[in-house]
């Protein structure tokens, strides 16, 4: 399946346990992940930004799983 | 409610209560002890259930779940005692069960020190559930317990794991238990989710699909059963003249002497359904997730048919197939929206014409000589077929994972909803038994029977220490065919009949239940069936019937993996 380099953003309240779960989701699929920065942006919120090469099938269906995560408020993507 | 200082397990107490919680199901340890020390004065308010595995507890905790439609509440110590629970977590988890799963942990300033029995609870069910917490400190008992109790019933149902440390239950605390002010941020992201859900517009497109259809099909699968959405679906059938089939899950969601029901869909479901599923012209399917046990291979699953996928969870649609017409929401309140958006009917002949010819052809071909008696050995869908009429069809049925399970699902009966309890994500073998157990426990004026064969009864057969310590009455079935069935089948199909390490050597049964005290009797002639399923009904409190039933029989039809739902299997002869 053709593959492409994508972005994925989720926001919602700064717990590792969120990392871990979003983080999960790649490994599960054997996604190899380019970078994965937590940040805190200006409303207190944390950023959980994650650039991976992936088939957009298999990021749609992970952003949809991101969305599911308790303490996360919106999540998307984009190349 | 606010108590002047309680001690921390003491708030666990009393949010469990404030939550509805009657029963517990657990097993104490070392790190628990200051828990069960303060349920052992509450002990009039909450029924705990003392197992013989934490297995035990959180499989009984499932099947207390998912036959009362209330939060399943486990409860064990730290280390061991928690990483016991994995198996019944992740099940839990693929079958959607709101759980509460305590696990005690060491004191919040030894985390991480490999102390005794510690174990990173947190972090080895991150994945299997669908929230977790950590509490390090007895202030945060009530939040903790009101947000895993409102995460673990809203939505898409599913565990909830909460590792309390040890400091967190002996230290005191101030309990007071405001939900509403508790639960302010979960709600109002739900209330905004709800308010994407399926619009108006959708919903009368939906309406006007249904009416246009000529060959339509409702597949209904466990979320119809876990939003209560019985009547709405029974209605939308009716209104539009529209079959139903169920998912494994969604058995016993219509009565299964519904004039509009057609059966079960997927690998060893009835025949009719499955054809439906390929001439269908529109899929109504509500609250199920297109399984791959379901579709078989998805390039070939319902070719001429359009799709509404009614379902809470958004990342279900268009995951494993498309979903023309997605309805996102609670599958009562779409269905009973659609109820009202003008459903027509149709006399359908020609297409229940197809379904009865078919269901016909299954009768003839593969049930009668399954249920007819005359030969020498029981045959499994006699036992089946035994057990749901002298119950009336309104026992709950428990079931463990394989051939057995097969069986049920195809011979058992329902007038009743919420009466049936199988491991269908996860395909847990020893769920029957601990399950059956928190059935019982959750349903006490009901017969409920577990379905067992005699490996997965083995994997938790502990738990009839449970049974005799507790005195449920729970009628226990054992299909003993000294197999692990489901495997020898396809080894028999597949693998040229080398039953690699597929035949069990067994011991006498009745001598361990003799040990563990419960009434128990073997059947081996098909003759005396009827009278021993008679006396395992008519015998007061827990009893288990053994029947040494044909050793190499096949669970057919069958879609075996690879097919598509056009490649059915009738008979080992037809490959």
């Amino acid at each position: 399946m053709e593959t492409q380099k994508f972005v994925v953003t989720a926001v919602g309240k700064n717990r590792l346990e969120i990392l871990n779960r979003i983080a999960s989701l790649y490994l599960q699929r054997n996604i190899p992940v380019e970078s994965f920065i937590l940040s805190k942006d200006r409303d207190g919120n944390s950023r959980y930004k994650i650039c991976a090469q992936a088939p957009e099938s298999s990021i749609i269906k992970i952003v949809n799983q991101i969305n599911n995560i308790v303490d996360i408020s919106k999540v998307d993507y984009s190349i | 409610m606010i108590r002047k200082k309680v001690r921390g397990t003491e708030a666990l107490l009393l949010s469990l209560i404030a939550e509805g919680t009657d029963t517990i199901f657990g097993y104490p340890g070392g790190t628990i002890m200051p828990f069960y020390d303060d349920l052992y004065h509450y002990s009039d308010q909450i029924n705990h259930i003392l197992v013989r595995h934490e297995q035990g507890a959180v499989h009984a905790a499932e099947g207390y779940a998912r036959s009362t439609g209330k939060a399943g509440v486990c409860i064990a110590t730290a280390g061991p005692g928690a990483t016991n629970f994995v198996t019944g977590i992740a099940d839990a988890m693929l079958d959607s069960t709101p759980l509460i799963c305590i696990t005690a942990q060491v004191n919040a300033d030894k985390l991480g020190t490999n102390f005794f029995q510690e174990a990173d609870t947190i972090g080895i069910t991150l994945p299997i559930t669908k929230w977790s917490y950590q509490i390090t400190g007895a202030d945060e008992i009530p939040q903790v317990m009101a947000k895993a109790f409102y995460i673990a019933r809203s939505g898409r149902p599913g565990p909830v794991v909460i590792s309390v440390a040890k400091n967190a239950q002996v230290e005191t605390t101030d309990f007071a238990y405001d939900q509403a002010e508790l639960l302010k941020d979960l709600v109002s992201k739900d209330k905004r989710a709800a308010a994407d859900g399926a619009s108006e517009e959708e919903i009368a497109r939906a309406a006007s699909a249904i009416n246009a259809a000529e060959r339509p099909l409702i597949i209904a699968g466990q979320g119809v059963t876990i939003s209560g959405a019985e009547n709405e679906l029974a209605e939308l059938a009716r209104r539009g003249n529209i079959p139903v089939a169920t998912t494994l899950l969604g058995i016993s969601c219509i009565p299964s002497a519904d004039p509009l029901y057609v059966g079960k869909v997927g690998m060893h479901g009835n025949i009719a359904p499955n054809k439906m599923t390929q001439e269908a012209d529109l899929i109504i399917a509500a609250g199920m997730r297109f399984s791959d046990r379901v579709t078989g291979e998805t390039h070939g699953y319902a070719p001429k048919a359009r799709i509404i996928h009614i379902e809470i969870d958004r990342a279900e649609v268009n995951k494993n197939i498309r979903a023309d017409l997605p309805l996102i929401g609670d599958a009562k309140n779409i269905l009973a929206r659609l109820n009202r958006a003008g459903i027509e009917s149709r006399p359908r002949e020609e297409w229940f014409g197809f379904a009865r010819k078919e269901a016909e052809a299954e009768y003839e071909r593969i049930i009668a000589p399954e249920l007819s008696g005359g030969g020498k050995r029981i045959r499994m869908g006699q036992v089946i077929d035994r057990i749901t009429k002298a119950a009336c069809d309104e026992a709950i049925i428990v079931t463990d994972v394989g051939q057995n399970q097969m069986f049920a699902a195809r011979y058992a009966r329902f007038k009743n909803k919420r009466s049936w309890i199988t491991s269908g994500g996860l395909g847990t073998m020893g769920f029957g038994l601990p399950a059956a157990i928190g059935a019982k426990t959750g349903n006490p004026d009901r017969n409920v029977v577990a379905i067992l064969g005699d490996g997965g009864f083995q994997m938790n057969i502990q738990e009839l220490g449970t049974v005799m310590q507790s005195g449920i009455g729970v009628k226990i079935v054992l299909l003993n065919n000294t197999y692990l069935g489901m495997v020898r089948q396809w080894q028999e199909l597949f693998f040229g009949k080398r039953y690699s390490f597929t035949h069990l050597d067994n011991p006498d049964f009745q001598q361990i239940l003799a040990a563990y005290r419960i009434p128990a009797r073997k059947v081996t002639d098909p003759q005396e069936l009827e009278e021993a399923v008679s006396w395992l009904f008519s015998t007061d409190g827990p009893a288990f019937l053994e029947a040494a039933v044909l050793e190499e029989e096949n669970v057919f039809p069958m879609i075996p993996a690879g097919a598509t739902l056009d490649d059915i299997i009738y008979d080992k002869y037809d490959k």
